[in-house]
C-alpha cells in the first residue's frame, strides 16, 4: 500500500482550505411584498409566487 | 437497457414507491392541493399528469387503467367527471408544483402541488385580523438583520426590509 512519506503541516492544510469559500444566496425581490426571497420559490413572507397566492402564511 | 433513464427513487422499494405515489395522487385529486417535499412532488406529478391524460380521453379502458392507481372509487369518478373535462383543452401542465422552503426537522425542501385552477380555501377573516397585529413586529426585527447581511439587501433593492431566510419559519 502506498502511504504518505511525511506528515504535512497544519499550515499546508490551512492553505489548501483557504480556498473553500461560501457564496451568499442569490436573493431576488418579491414582486408582491418587496421582501427578499429565493428565486424559483414561493415568497416566505407573503406566500405568493408568479402573481398567485400559493400558501397562506400564518402571521404570528 | 435502462441507460440514462432517470427515475425518482425516493429511497423506497418499487412496491413501496408505487403505493405511496398512488396514495399521494389520490389525495391530490381529492383535495386539489397538497403539500409534500419537492422530490416527492416531482415524482407524483409525472404520475398525476398521466392519469389526467387518461381522464381527458375518458374511455372505459382508460378509466380502468387509471383505476389501478387511484385508490378510491369516488376520487376516480371525480377524476373522470370533473377534473378530466376541466383539463380538456390543456396538452399538459395540469399539475403545478411550486417550491416553498426547507422543512423544520430535516431541512427537506417542501413544495405545494396543485391542480391547474385550484382555488385557495377562504380563511380571509382570520388572516386579516392577525395581519394587522403582526405587521409592527416585523418592522422591529428588520433593522437588526439588515446589518448582518448587507449584500442581499442591496440586490433586493431599496424597498426590501431585509430579513431573509430564517424569518418565515418563525412565522409558521
Amino acid at each position: 500500500m502506498p502511504v504518505p512519506k511525511r506528515r504535512h503541516s497544519n499550515s499546508r492544510t490551512n492553505k489548501r482550505r483557504a480556498n473553500w469559500k461560501l457564496s451568499p444566496p442569490n436573493l431576488v425581490q418579491c414582486a408582491h411584498c418587496k421582501q427578499p426571497r429565493m428565486p424559483h420559490r414561493a415568497c416566505p413572507h407573503c406566500g405568493y409566487y408568479g402573481g398567485r397566492e400559493i400558501v397562506q402564511i400564518k402571521e404570528v | 437497457m435502462r441507460h440514462r433513464k432517470k427515475k425518482i427513487m425516493l429511497g423506497r422499494s418499487s412496491s413501496h414507491r408505487a403505493a405511496m405515489l398512488g396514495n399521494m395522487v389520490t389525495s391530490l385529486f381529492k383535495h386539489e392541493r397538497i403539500k409534500t417535499t419537492d422530490k416527492k412532488a416531482q415524482a407524483a406529478k409525472r404520475l398525476a399528469e398521466r392519469l389526467i391524460s387518461f381522464a381527458r380521453e375518458g374511455s372505459l379502458a382508460s378509466r380502468r387503467l387509471a383505476g389501478r392507481t387511484v385508490r378510491e372509487a369516488r376520487v376516480l369518478k371525480k377524476l373522470f367527471d370533473d377534473i378530466g373535462p376541466r383539463m380538456k383543452d390543456r396538452a399538459s401542465g395540469s399539475v403545478i408544483v411550486t417550491k416553498l422552503w426547507p422543512r423544520h426537522g430535516d431541512g427537506a425542501l417542501m413544495a405545494v402541488m396543485e391542480l391547474h385552477g385550484a382555488k385557495m380555501k377562504a380563511k380571509a377573516v382570520k388572516g386579516e385580523k392577525s395581519k394587522k397585529t403582526a405587521a409592527p413586529a416585523e418592522k422591529k426585527q428588520a433593522p437588526e438583520k439588515k446589518e448582518k447581511r448587507p449584500k442581499p439587501v442591496k440586490k433586493a433593492g431599496d424597498k426590501g426590509k431585509a430579513e431573509p431566510g430564517k424569518e418565515p419559519q418563525e412565522k409558521k
